[in-house]
């Protein structure tokens, strides 16, 4: 059986405050477990969905409508690289190339050390300064192929 | 009520109706996925686009409510065209294998193809977005998720008809697929309804699937015979077999549900060895076969002597509430003119398992469709007081004959076989016994005389559900052997016995039993058709 951590649990409170009914926190109490669990596995879906009263079912039909929750396990460090108009006018291929070189794995799959896992998406909303990625919580911008190996050399040792 | 116009003709709809629905009741079908007239709302499918005299776009007709003065067209150009263009949009990711779908014959999306669609796709079947297939879904589905038009019917259904849930879709875009959280088998007693609903071949029975195609299956509108709720059904039937039976929407009994056990209730009849001749006992005690006259007249001549002797009161009549009102109305009649008083029908307080919910949508904890018919006919008395006393009494002497009906419940509970445990310990006691039943058992041997009769779907027959509402079940099947249905068992003692027999038909009983019992009174066949009337 899987649990929140007990900050996780305290998160948790504070997110069901912010709505007047708790089954209507599901999209950030998704997004907390993400966090937690690293990604939404049927155990997570069963959980959040007697945290909440939702039937499993109901609790795994948003998390698959959501491509940034995962339904299979990402690395720690998850990257999403846009490949939409402008990023792609401004050279994001060769940086594709160059997560694909760095990490030696195919998009969605994990790093042996479990600490990276990518993919491509679409617009970002940084168009201005594309090409961009997401790392987390983070965006990286005016990405160049020597700027990507930088950033990942960083999330290694991070 | 507003009036509005439909396709060119003024028609009236009831106040906060939707266009669908009031042009159902005018007979126009407007083509439909996702709405259902016992489910909410969803207006996800489109299909049933309709143009509004006024408004810019065409508008869906199942969300969209009819208004004073309303000018709807459903079957112009405009509409036509753009459900044809819905449909294309449906089929695009469709496997297109109706040769090996059950649904076929049956199916919205070859329907309305063949009237909207015609169309050729445009898209090479290599092209499609491949989907699981054969997915086991529990006892009574199966899912092949190519199939699904994502109307949400079946999601809808367990939300807010059984509140458990169950079904969702998972994904987006054109990877949308219908299912359960990690396949898990659909447990819920009402699971088989989504079968019903889902308008394509995405579900569909396990019971059923592969069985019988389904333009070879003829259609008898009864009741289902499972339990006191009385549930309106059709038989789909052919050369003698039911293959299935599906609900008939009646508002006031079961809207469009059927219970998994009641649709499946059917299988119990094959269940064993039918009785195929009327069987007397002989002197050396062995039961043999006799015509049916004979029977009849040595049934006549043994409970008269045995009246002449020890008074009309050790007679008891032992009525079973799985037989039709018809018959138990013949029953009583024929006991009446032999002078006895004794009556009953309660293996196992039906009486008040009768009005007892088993679960908040349909079923009733009384596992027999016809025990209120017996209380209106005036077969329960705290005399005799059920099964238990009848036994006392004949043990202590009081009963020495008895006419005994008989049905195994279609559905099973347990306490089944105690119960009939209890009608073989009645036959026991009895000096003279005459059991009318349909199927052969070992504890049959102790009864006098056995009687073959129709059982549920062989004979037509009217069933007084929980509340009093009487409903009209037609005949599927014919009856194996010699067998007949109850109501001419009595027809043909009331005759041997020197009485009028006048009837013909089950609804000639019907006739004399409106005009003679007061609670069934003024009633007219007709009445007992859907959605039935009830009696005080
Ligand atoms: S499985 Fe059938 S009822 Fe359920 S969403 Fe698909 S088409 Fe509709
Ligand atoms: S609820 Fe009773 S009458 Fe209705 S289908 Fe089930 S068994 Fe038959
Ligand atoms: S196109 Fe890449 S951020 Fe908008
Ligand atoms: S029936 Fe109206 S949108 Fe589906």
């Amino acid at each position: 059986m899987i649990e929140f951590s007990e900050e996780g649990k305290r998160r948790y409170q504070t997110i069901l405050s912010h709505y007047p009914d708790k089954r209507a926190a599901l999209l950030p109490v998704l997004t907390l477990a993400q966090r937690e669990f690293g990604w939404i596995s049927q155990e997570v879906a069963e959980y959040i969905g007697k945290l909440m009263s939702y039937p499993p079912s109901d609790v795994l039909s948003v998390a698959t409508f959501y491509t940034m929750l995962h339904k299979k396990p990402a690395g720690k460090h998850h990257i999403d690289i846009c490949k939409n108009v402008s990023c792609w006018l401004m050279g994001v291929y060769p940086c594709i190339d160059e997560i694909k070189r760095q990490l030696g794995v195919e998009k969605r799959e994990v790093t042996a050390d479990g600490k990276f896992s990518w993919d491509v998406t679409e617009c970002l909303g940084s168009c201005g300064t594309a090409p961009a990625m997401q790392v987390g919580d983070r965006y990286y911008e005016n990405l160049t192929p020597a700027r990507v190996a930088e950033i990942i050399e960083k999330l290694r040792n991070d | 009520m507003p009036k509005f116009t439909l396709n060119g003709q003024e028609v009236e709809a009831k106040p906060g109706q939707t266009i669908i629905q009031a042009a159902a009741d005018h007979g126009m079908e407007i083509p439909h996925y996702c709405y259902h007239p016992d489910l909410p709302i969803d207006g996800n499918c489109r299909m049933c686009l309709v143009e509004v005299e006024k408004m810019p776009k065409l508008t869906p007709a199942c969300t969209t409510l009819v208004n004073d003065g309303m000018v709807v067209r459903s079957e112009n150009e405009r509409v036509k065209e753009a459900v044809r263009g819905v449909l294309e949009f449906l089929l695009i990711n469709h496997p297109v294998d109706c040769p090996v779908c059950d649904q076929a014959g049956e199916c919205r999306l070859q329907d309305y193809y063949m009237v909207y669609g015609l169309h050729t796709s445009e898209i090479p079947l290599g092209m499609k977005v491949r989907k699981r297939k054969v997915i086991d879904l529990g006892p009574m589905v199966v899912l092949d998720q190519e199939r699904c038009v994502l109307c949400s019917r079946c999601i809808r259904f367990f939300e807010y008809v059984t509140e458990t849930g169950e079904m969702q879709f998972f994904g987006r875009g054109d990877h949308v697929a219908i299912g359960t959280f990690e396949d898990r088998p659909l447990d819920n007693p009402y699971s088989g309804n989504v079968v019903d609903i889902c308008p394509v071949g995405a579900l569909t029975s396990r019971d059923f699937r592969f069985k019988c195609r389904v333009w070879f299956l003829h259609a008898t509108d009864s009741v289902c015979g499972g339990c006191s709720t009385g549930c309106t059904v059709r038989i789909d039937h052919r050369d003698g077999t039911i293959f299935r039976l599906l609900p008939r929407r009646n508002v006031e009994v079961n809207r469009s549900w059927l219970c998994d056990e009641g649709r499946l209730s059917f299988h119990k009849l094959s269940d064993g060895e039918r009785i195929t001749r009327p069987l007397v006992k002989g002197r050396d005690g062995v039961q043999a076969p006799v015509t049916w006259e004979e029977a009849a007249r040595s049934i006549d001549s043994r409970l008269k002597e045995i009246r002449d002797t020890n008074g009309a009161a050790s007679i008891l009549g032992f009525a079973s509430p799985s037989a039709t009102n018809e018959a138990l109305f013949l029953f009583k009649r024929y006991l009446d003119g032999l002078g006895a008083t004794q009556f009953d029908f309660r293996l196992d307080s039906e009486d008040k398992k009768l009005a007892d919910e088993e679960d908040q949508i349909l079923r009733h904890f009384d596992k027999h469709p016809n025990s209120m018919g017996a209380i209106k006919l005036g077969l329960m008395s705290e005399q005799v007081g059920g099964i238990e006393g009848a036994i006392n009494a004949a043990r202590a002497g009081r009963l020495k004959a008895g006419v005994v009906i008989y049905f195994k419940p279609l559905v099973e509970r347990p306490g089944d076989a105690e119960a009939e445990g209890r009608v073989l310990a009645l036959l026991d006691e009895l000096e003279y016994s005459v059991l009318l039943t349909s199927h052969k058992a070992d504890w049959q041997d102790s009864a006098s005389v056995v009687l073959p009769v129709a059982a549920w779907s062989e004979e037509e027959g009217t069933y007084t559900n929980f509340e009093g509402r009487v409903q009209l079940a037609g005949k599927a099947i014919e009856v194996e052997g010699n067998a007949l249905p109850v109501w001419e068992v009595f027809a043909m003692l009331l005759h041997a016995s020197g009485a009028e027999s006048p009837w013909m038909s089950a609804e000639d009983v019907f006739a004399t039993m409106a005009d003679s019992v007061s609670v069934f009174s003024g009633i007219t066949l007709d009445q007992t058709r859907l959605p039935g009337v009830v009696v005080g």
